[in-house]
């Protein structure tokens, strides 16, 4: 960054330059002068001062820092032996000038000025008296006369009134005359005979001048003290001060010449300073003092060209007597001794200036620098925040210069800049003319040091050093970039001649602050430079290459700064900081797309935007969504616009975009693979970075639209970014990818799963197609079944289900798959199927109660698929298995034998029916907790009822088939021993006292006694009996038959009596018919029916 | 579902024991006990009044009258039948005194068609007398005759539901008509709806107190089916009061008797 430093030489910029250099001129300040404004930091200038051509090149801060670190050691050795040097011939310069002043005398100019007046005086008198217009001889004649004349008349009337001027003419004659004694002894003769005469002052003046003349200092000396006590001595006043002072100067009484001299210059002051108030009143009565006697001391230029002359004249010999004195201090010392006076004023300070660089000039013209140098610093250290202050300095710096002693020149320089810099005192109370002369060398001194200092810096290795330093370089160029920009907004004009290039230096300033750590600065000073338009006004300066180059560094530092802040602990808040640096990133990547770190911005911006996203996007979540403000989703959304345009600006810079399909393309993914297959044939193209940025642009850009539910895009997004991984290196990127590939497949299902179910089971089918690993298949691929279950699409269901169950055998899920086929089999009337599942589901549980369940669904499924050996064996294990609930076992134990009924296996149904009827008999003598409920009860005793009946009918079957043959006995044994076990049960159907039972249980005992009695008289008759015994027989068979149908008719009537209670039925109306036939007498009767009715009303 | 009252079951069961006890016992009916009521009121409310000869006997003589009425009015009811010549009893029975009152202005074409019905019921002709009976109803549907012969046809055809409409119809059109409630009866105890059949037997018997099938019917209906034997015995006697050679019915009386006696006295 080492950028030329402005060449400080135009004039214009010093419009007291004239003076300053005429001041100069005298004592070979000029060439100081420019030197002072000329630069010198190339080495090779450090190395011969004196190049011209080597003064106008610019050293590299780097090349100043290495030569100013080698250098230092022998700049300050050999100044300090020129020093010593110096000291050695100050004494023989002393020496000279004391020769010189042996023969000094007033100007002679200013001599012929201080005698004007008396001049003036003489010609005044030529003209009256004539004279003027004579040759010389005439008038020497006519004077002698008039000599003659006066004589006379003072003979004559030597105590006339009129005297006192005969003698003061007379005086005058003698000193036209030349006759300087005569005139002296005339003039000493009045002053006695008239001690107060009005011309005393000229009197004694002349009578000075004439001592003077005649080197009789002494009494010059009195003369002139005369001329100033005198009445109206006002025209002789001055010029009195000034030979007094060089009265005193002859008689080597040197301090008291000083106080005359100064006395002189006082009056010069005061006068300059009556005259300008007298022309510029209104403007003086608003100056401020210091100013005025700024202004006093710096010219003299409203008085008379001789009074000038006059001051010029006094300062030359007061300083040519210091100079022999102690110099500076003897300067001091007046300056305090008249101050201390009676005398003292503010015009002092007003003069102070002009003697001490007189004083310095006049040593500096004799050599003695050192001296010179000792003057401007007393001056200096006396009034330090004056203007003059600053301008010595400039001479001690040229000095300093001259004697090479750089360390020295740098040091004064750096003091010059604080001394006299914006935060100054100084420059506080500066006029715009006095700014405008120091605001160059500001300029110069500050840049000079800064970029030492920076050049330093940058040599160093230890880190906290390394910071400090740099931040002093910071420091030093920010007070040059003030003072810069100060210049060029207040004097546009210079500063554009100036050529300073604020933008280079500011980028120095920036560069500085960030290695001192200064980064809230630094980032303002990018900025300022990366962004501020107005920063550099010129649209030269705006399309310069070197500034475009530069503001792209600055804009580049930006994004490295905001990251420093961010990494900083106690920082500005972070959130703005945060905000700060999207903003800055988005600057850079918008302003230099093209530059090849505005992907790695990008690419960085993405993460931080994706990062940001969802922190907001989390703390939205945690607080109820309607406190959420609109401002937060707002925010939220543009951080991931954000995020997309940083991985669009990537993707595309790469020529990569994104494939744009919609859900239907997505399904049947012919233009997807044609998308994925021209990703994978840029892949080989990228670099390893670039590669990364792709990588990491893909996966946000994904990553964001998943945030934001866009899950299509999402989907298609991922898979993008799947092309770009290696395989090898990001096995669980890879893995992690796909997983939210597929959960972004899930979630289109689940978005559409009420509206579109299908289009839902669509894409969770299809989800194992893509991402075959994916932990979301599982998931997806049993919602799916479950939705078509949902859905009743039972068949879709059931190869959604086995499949599942096929990949996924042992997962929790499959566990719950039987179940489901089961209902969706049962849906479908598979039952057989839904059996099978249900066996399997009975296995795998282990809950007594779900197995009991599943035993009972399992048997009635194979009912219903009219497999009814597998419905027995399986109602069968069901009734041997589970006696409770007691309802359900009744029931599955009448089904049973139902079963058996209809595969005509009597014993088995038998069978059944006892344990119907034992397990009823049991229910009702045991006592159980809890009761059965009323209906399971009443049921229980009608399937008990019916158990019963039905027993009773097979025992009254076995009863009706046995035949009554001989031996009868043994017959009618074996009958009666069905008979009692029917019975036995039809009077268990008593018991039970069920209406639906008890009338045909009724009839059918009866009928069994009718039978019996029927068959004993119709039964097998002995064959050898004789027609008288068979009469025996069978009267006695009839007496056997007979109560058995008088059983039969009780039985019969008590049935048909049922009647009366209103218990009529098939059963009773067959005991009334059984009755009719047994009874007819009772029972036999016939109502009365009509055969037609002849009434017509 | 109904359970069967076991407590009835063995009271059933004792007076069969002491029936079969008694079974050799004859017992010869008390005519004296014997009562006959033809109101529907309790038999013992009336056992006083029943037990008078006088009374009974002229009770007997209105009951045969009015069977004879009863069958004469059958045949020859259609012709005007002054109402002066009708008996107190027949004077009692307001579906009598109303049918005397319509019948007059019943025209003869009517009437007429009304028997060629009636012809071709007796012929067995179910068919043409349907067509023939619902012309009858076409002409007057508020005579209650033709609707009765349909429901006795559709009931001879086996046509049950078909008999209860036009049963229904009958008694909507003339709710005194003895003849329907007593065809209403015998439906219901065929259905057994024993309740209902007695109650139709003595709506037929409160319109026509004469009308003998009625007692015989109620008289088999209470005892057999309701147990009522007091009021099966009543009804008997009413119906032998009318029907007094039917000799048949004498025995049933005469067992039912015997069977009230061997209840009254314990057995």
């Amino acid at each position: 960054m080492a950028t030329s430093l402005p060449k400080v030489s135009n004039s214009r910029l010093f419009p007291n330059r004239q003076r300053l250099a005429r001041l100069a001129r005298i004592n070979g300040l000029y060439v100081l002068l420019l030197s002072v404004s000329a630069c010198q930091l190339l080495p090779t200038s450090l190395l011969g001062e004196n190049s011209e051509s080597e003064q106008e090149k610019r050293a590299s801060l780097t090349d100043l820092a290495k030569y100013q670190h080698n250098k230092n050691q022998t700049n300050k050795d050999k100044a300090l032996a020129k020093n010593r040097l110096s000291k050695a011939e100050r004494l023989a310069k002393l020496a000279d000038i004391y020769q010189v002043m042996l023969t000094l005398e007033p100007d002679a100019n200013v001599r012929a000025q201080v005698n004007y007046r008396l001049v003036e005086l003489d010609a005044e008198y030529f003209e009256e008296f004539g004279l003027t217009e004579l040759d010389n001889d005439t008038s020497k004649i006519l004077l002698a006369k008039l000599i003659a004349d006066y004589k006379t008349l003072l003979q004559r009337y030597p105590t006339r009134i009129e005297n006192e001027n005969i003698y003061y003419q007379l005086a005058k004659a003698y000193d036209l005359q030349g006759e300087l004694l005569l005139s002296l002894t005339t003039t000493q003769q009045l002053l006695r005979l008239y001690p107060d005469t009005q011309h005393l002052a000229e009197l004694a003046f002349r009578q000075a001048e004439i001592h003077y003349s005649l080197q009789e200092y002494d009494q010059a000396l009195a003369a002139y003290q005369r001329v100033l006590v005198a009445d109206n001595n006002e025209k002789y006043r001055l010029n009195s001060l000034y030979m007094s002072g060089w009265s005193l100067f002859k008689a080597n009484l040197l301090v008291k010449a000083d106080q005359q001299f100064i006395g002189v210059l006082f009056e010069l002051i005061n006068e300059q300073a009556e005259i300008k108030a007298l022309q510029d009143r209104i403007v003086a009565k608003y100056q401020p003092l210091d100013e005025r006697q700024q202004g006093l001391a710096s010219d003299f230029s409203k008085l008379s060209q001789s009074k000038q002359s006059l001051a010029a004249d006094t300062l030359r010999i007061l300083t040519i007597s210091l100079s022999q004195q102690q110099q500076v201090d003897s300067l001091i010392a007046l300056l305090d001794n008249v101050q201390q006076g009676e005398n003292a004023s503010d015009a002092i300070v007003g003069v102070e200036h002009v003697l001490f660089e007189e004083l310095a000039l006049f040593l500096l013209d004799k050599k003695l620098d050192h001296d010179a140098v000792l003057t401007y610093q007393a001056y200096i250290k006396r009034d330090p925040d004056s203007f003059w202050s600053a301008r010595f300095s400039t001479a001690l710096i040229a000095l300093a210069k001259k004697q090479g002693d750089h360390p020295k020149v740098r040091q004064l320089q750096q003091n010059y800049v604080e001394q006299f810099g914006l935060q100054s005192k100084f420059w506080q109370q500066a006029n715009t003319n006095q700014q405008q002369e120091v605001l160059p060398l500001l300029l110069q001194f500050s840049e000079q040091h800064s970029r030492r200092l920076y050049a330093q810096a940058q040599d160093i290795k230890k880190s906290d050093d390394r910071v400090q330093a740099f931040a002093g370089a910071a420091t030093w160029l920010n007070t040059y970039l003030t003072i810069a920009k100060l210049a060029q907004e207040n004097f546009q004009d210079d500063f554009t001649a100036l050529a300073i290039d604020l933008l280079a230096d500011e980028y120095l300033f920036a560069d500085a602050s960030f290695e001192a750590q200064h980064y809230q600065q630094a980032l303002k000073s990018y900025q300022l430079i990366a962004y501020n338009p107005d920063f550099i006004s010129t649209k030269a300066a705006r399309t310069d290459d070197k500034h475009v180059e530069i503001k792209k560094s600055a804009a580049y530092a930006t994004t490295l700064t905001i990251r420093q802040l961010l990494a900083i602990d106690n920082a500005l808040p972070k959130a703005e900081l945060i905000t700060q640096r999207a903003q800055i990133d988005h600057a850079f990547v918008v302003n230099y797309p093209k530059d090849k770190r505005a992907l790695d911005i990008a690419s960085q911006a993405a993460q931080y935007s994706f990062k940001q996203a969802t922190l907001e996007q989390t703390r939205m979540m945690e607080i109820d969504a309607l406190s959420v403000a609109d401002a937060q989703v707002l925010a939220m959304s543009a951080l991931f616009e954000q995020v997309n345009f940083y991985s669009e600006f990537i993707l595309t810079a790469h020529n990569i975009s994104l494939c744009d399909l919609d859900t239907t393309t997505t399904l049947n993914g012919s233009r997807l693979s044609a998308c994925i297959k021209k990703a994978q044939s840029i892949k080989p193209k990228l670099s390893t970075s670039a590669l990364k940025q792709v990588q990491i642009a893909s996966q946000l850009k994904a990553d964001s639209f998943y945030q934001q539910k866009q899950y299509a895009d999402a989907e298609q997004s991922y898979l993008l970014a799947l092309q770009f991984l290696n395989k090898r290196d990001a096995k669980t990127k890879i893995t992690e990818i796909n997983e939210l590939i597929a959960s972004s497949i899930y979630q289109q299902g689940q978005r559409v799963k009420d509206s579109q179910p299908e289009l839902a089971v669509a894409h969770w089918l299809r989800l194992s197609k893509v991402t075959p690993q994916a932990s979301y298949r599982v998931n997806a691929e049993f919602d799916a079944a479950n939705l078509l279950l949902e859905h009743q699409k039972w068949t879709q269901a059931v190869k959604v289900l086995l499949a599942f169950q096929q990949h996924f055998p042992r997962h929790d899920y499959s566990a719950s798959i039987p179940a489901k086929l089961a209902n969706s089999y049962q849906q479908l009337e598979q039952y057989e199927q839904a059996a099978e599942q249900l066996i399997v589901m009975q296995k795998n549980t282990n809950s007594k109660e779900l197995k009991r369940e599943l035993q009972y669904s399992i048997a009635e499924n194979y009912l219903k698929a009219k497999d009814i050996a597998k419905a027995i064996i399986h109602f069968r294990s069901y009734a041997h298995s589970y006696p409770e609930p007691f309802a359900i076992a009744q029931e599955v134990r009448f089904k049973l034998s139902e079963f058996y009924r209809e595969t005509q296996e009597p014993n088995k149904r038998y069978f059944w029916y006892r344990k119907l009827l034992a397990s009823h008999k049991a229910s009702i003598q045991s006592n159980r907790s809890p009761k059965l409920d009323v209906t399971t009860q009443q049921r229980s005793t009608y399937l008990a009822s019916m158990a019963a009946y039905e027993l009773g009918q097979a025992h009254q079957q076995s009863f009706t088939t046995t035949k009554l043959t001989l031996p009868l006995n043994k017959s009618l044994k074996r009958k009666q021993g069905f008979l009692k076990q029917a019975v036995d049960y039809y009077q268990q159907v008593f018991t039970f006292a069920l209406a639906d039972f008890v009338p045909k249980a009724n009839y059918q005992l009866a009928s069994m006694y009718q039978l019996l009695a029927a068959d004993m008289l119709t039964s097998q008759r002995p064959k050898d009996l004789d027609e008288l015994a068979l009469e025996e027989y069978e009267i006695l068979l009839e007496e056997l038959a007979y109560p058995f149908e008088e059983k039969a008719i009780e039985l019969h009537n008590s049935n048909a009596e049922r009647a009366w209670q209103g218990i009529y039925d098939e059963w009773v109306q067959k005991s009334f018919t059984a009755l009719a036939k047994l009874e007819p007498a009772k029972f036999d009767k016939s109502e009365k029916q009509p055969e037609a009715v002849y009434a017509l009303y | 579902m109904r359970f069967i009252d076991n407590q009835l079951l063995v009271k059933q069961n004792m007076l069969l024991q002491w029936q079969k006890a008694s079974r050799l016992l004859t017992v010869v009916m008390v005519l004296g006990l014997s009562a006959c009521s033809l109101s529907d009121q309790s038999a013992e409310s009336a056992v006083d009044e029943q037990h008078s000869p006088e009374k009974l006997k002229a009770i007997a003589q209105s009951l045969v009258d009015e069977t004879k009425l009863g069958e004469v009015s059958s045949g020859i009811d259609e012709q005007s039948t002054p109402l002066e010549q009708l008996t107190i009893a027949e004077k009692n029975s307001e579906y009598l005194r109303n049918k005397l009152l319509i019948m007059q202005a019943i025209p003869k074409s009517v009437k007429d068609l009304y028997q060629s019905a009636l012809a071709a019921m007796a012929q067995k002709e179910f068919t043409q007398a349907n067509q023939l009976f619902l012309q009858v109803i076409e002409l007057r549907p508020d005579l209650s005759g033709s609707y009765l012969n349909l429901a006795i046809i559709a009931q001879k055809t086996q046509q049950l539901a078909r008999a209860d409409k036009y049963l229904a119809q009958a008694l909507q059109v003339n709710p005194l008509n003895p003849y329907a409630h007593n065809l209403n009866g015998l439906l219901a105890r065929e259905r057994g709806d024993f309740e209902l059949a007695e109650i139709s037997y003595l709506k037929a018997l409160k319109s026509l107190p004469t009308y003998a099938d009625a007692h015989l019917n109620l008289a088999i209906l209470s005892e057999l089916y309701r147990g009522k034997l007091l009021l099966a015995q009543r009804h008997y006697q009413a119906y032998l009061s009318i029907n007094k050679q039917d000799k048949q019915v004498e025995r049933w009386l005469a067992g039912l008797t015997l069977k009230i006696g061997q209840t009254e006295s314990g057995e």
